[in-house]
């Protein structure tokens, strides 16, 4: 599956859930996928399909009365799961780097960058202030924030919104890891500054090997940018495939459907395709394939059993897929 | 008398703060010499990356942020020369909603509240009738009478959206402002807000001024673009025209920076510098230190716009030629 190197992250069988859930379903549910060096594996899904639960997971940050209830994480060959929380918070921001959609509310308001992010690189690597600084310029030009890098401090609400993007790319990445998870990092942004940041990430990826994570409610950036791509639906994964193809012809008809939601730049004339209906809330799930009440291909049998992602390409999770391109 | 809306020459400037030990004043022009004309029924986009104007153009059309320079017609009536309870009736026709519904409602207010409101400012309406009109108005956006009691933070983004659009709807207003409606919302969602906007247009006869800096959605509802870069129009025109053979060189790089899943990333035409807001030149054209093709002439003179196939408005010296011509023998 992933040809360019080794794996960085292997999730298998995660399923998160309220810890006192009674009847209601899984958050996420058996949800595997794994990430290899370099390469940048693209969640896409609607608001509450899962996709920042799952980032959560992975870090150990679950919210309050969420617990995982299944499953392992593995970060190379260490097991996160298996890690106790003091062992766990060594390895947040040293091995693997999170950056949030909203980076005003992530960043300290009343620091300034520089301190927010050299913070994060003496916790994990200690060392004299100097070696921090000298690491610091370094790692803010490479981002783009090179004019931060001398004088006066510079502070969050001082930057643009695609500068403080890059501070926080800028602390996640300050410790050198090798897997890094974009929460919806561009969404606030507008098109220019979105198509900046990604192609730091790309340079990035080729030049560190780091492997990227990328969530996002938007496929054509994902099929764009991503060399993989994993549609969640409802907390569980329903096709995944190489971005490349995707879009052309993705198989399941909720990634179709997510396709065709997005006004095409060149030759529309009727109405956008809408998805109706409303996702599956966490308390009541359909009798079947949890996309049966929305999807235009569902017969009988979809709305009795659901149907379970196949193993071997083209991966889905679909009874009546849709028809591949001629 | 022409019908819609008109704008001529329109500039906003905002004064700032003299520098300390410094008398001068210091202008920052948030709007340079804007023109304009958008006809009943139809919709005009304005696009354009953070801090271009877009939403200034918004405000300056409303009368909600003070002009320097320049007329608004609405209707052939010149708005700008109005004031206080002249300009209500004007209000009444023109609403906004804004890019962040949940910001633009009181938390504290029932959606009842919320969308009956404008009712009562606006007609005096009683209160049985202001709720039997807040409960058709939520119906037309696609909510149904439950939503009366709930409180914005209660519902989804996709449902305070159109409470947003039902509370300017409330006025029977012609002109919409719509500043980003769906930049916050999934794509499902946008489909169906975009979807909607152009039913209540064919049925309202709406006009709409769609501020986005997303080219596809524009591409969707407008029938007409403008293009705002640093305060200034780029390129103004018909939304096909412009998509399909951009003429400058602007709009070109707004187009490439489209992710595009079917034809590879060339992402070539974007400069790498960033916040371009704070570093527009004070000569010379306002793009051409970031713009490819830039010539000297280009860091002197400021363009003036001038009129290209006959449809077309663009401020550039160097005009890129149209792919559609160059097709042809």
């Amino acid at each position: 599956m992933s040809a360019q190197g080794r794996i960085v992250l292997d999730v298998r069988g995660l399923t998160i859930g309220l810890a006192h859930a009674g009847r209601a379903r899984p958050l996420v549910d058996d949800l595997s996928f794994e990430v290899a060096e370099g390469e940048m594996l693209a969640f896409v899904g609607e608001s509450g399909s899962g996709k920042s639960l799952t980032a959560a997971a992975i870090f150990g940050l679950l919210p309050f009365g969420v617990r995982r209830l299944a499953g392992s994480i593995h970060l190379h060959d260490t097991v996160l799961t298996a890690l106790p929380e003091p062992a766990l918070r060594a390895r947040r921001g040293r091995d693997m780097g999170l950056v949030f959609q909203n980076p005003l509310t992530a960043l300290n308001p009343s620091r300034g960058i520089r301190a927010q992010i050299a913070e994060t690189y003496r916790v994990h690597r200690g060392g004299t202030r100097r070696a921090a600084q000298k690491r610091l310029r370094a790692l803010l030009t490479e981002v783009g924030l090179a004019h931060a890098a001398d004088g006066p401090e510079t502070y969050p609400h001082q930057l643009s919104g695609g500068m403080r993007q890059r501070a926080m790319i800028a602390m996640a990445l300050v410790c050198d890891p090798t897997l890094l998870i974009a929460d919806e990092p561009t969404t606030a942004l507008d098109v220019v500054v979105q198509a900046q940041i990604l192609d730091l990430l790309a340079r990035l990826r080729r030049e560190r090997g780091l492997a990227v994570v990328f969530i996002t409610h938007d496929l054509a950036l994902a099929a764009s940018r991503a060399d993989r791509i994993l549609v969640l639906y409802a907390g569980r994964g329903i096709e995944e495939g190489r971005a490349a193809d995707f879009f052309e012809a993705p198989r399941h008809p909720y990634s179709r459907a997510l396709r065709d939601a997005v006004p095409p730049l060149h030759g529309h004339g009727g109405r956008l395709a809408e998805i109706p209906g409303l996702p599956p809330g966490p308390g009541a799930l359909p009798a079947g394939c949890r996309f049966a009440p929305r999807c235009p291909n569902a017969r009988d049998d979809c709305r009795q059993n659901e149907p379970a992602m196949r193993r071997t390409e083209p991966r889905f999770a679909c009874f009546h897929p849709c028809p591949e391109a001629p | 008398m022409m019908s819609g809306l008109q704008v001529e020459n329109l500039t906003v400037e905002y004064v700032k703060r003299p520098r300390l030990g410094h008398k001068e004043e210091r202008r920052h022009t948030a709007l340079a010499d804007i023109s304009f004309s958008l006809s009943g029924g139809k919709t005009l986009g304005i696009v354009g990356e953070s801090g271009c104007g877009k939403t200034t153009l918004g405000h300056a059309v409303l009368q909600m942020t003070p002009i320097s320079q320049g007329r608004i017609f609405w209707d052939g009536i010149e708005i700008t020369a109005l004031k206080g309870a002249a300009l209500r009736p004007f209000r009444r026709q023109m609403q906004l909603v804004f890019q962040d519904p949940f910001e633009a409602m009181n938390p504290r207010m029932t959606v009842d509240r919320i969308v009956s409101e404008p009712l009562h400012l606006a007609f005096g309406m009683a209160r049985v009738a202001r709720q039997r009109k807040a409960i058709e108005l939520l119906r037309r956006v696609g909510l149904d009478e439950a939503a009366l009691s709930r409180h914005p933070r209660q519902l989804s983004g996709g449902q305070r959206q159109r409470v947003a659009l039902a509370r300017a709807l409330a006025t029977e207003p012609r002109l919409l402002v719509l500043d980003e409606p769906t930049s916050g919302l999934d794509v499902s969602l946008q489909a169906r807000i975009l979807n909607l906007l152009r039913d209540l247009q064919a049925e309202k006869g709406l006009s709409y001024l769609f501020i986005s800096h997303d080219l596809s959605a524009i591409s969707y509802v407008a029938h007409c673009t403008l293009v705002l870069f640093g305060g200034h129009m780029m390129e103004q025109g018909p939304t096909t025209a412009l998509i399909e053979s951009p003429a400058h060189p602007y709009t070109a790089s707004l187009l490439a920076a489209l992710p595009n899943p079917t034809s590879g990333r060339d992402m070539k035409t974007l400069s790498s510098a960033i916040s371009r807001a704070s570093h527009i030149p004070s000569m010379g054209c306002v793009y051409c230190p970031w713009c490819h093709h830039a010539q000297s002439r280009c860091h002197l003179d400021s363009p003036e716009p001038t009129v290209l196939d006959g449809e077309r408005l663009v401020a550039c010296h160097y005009p890129l030629p149209d792919k559609a011509r160059q097709r042809e023998p």
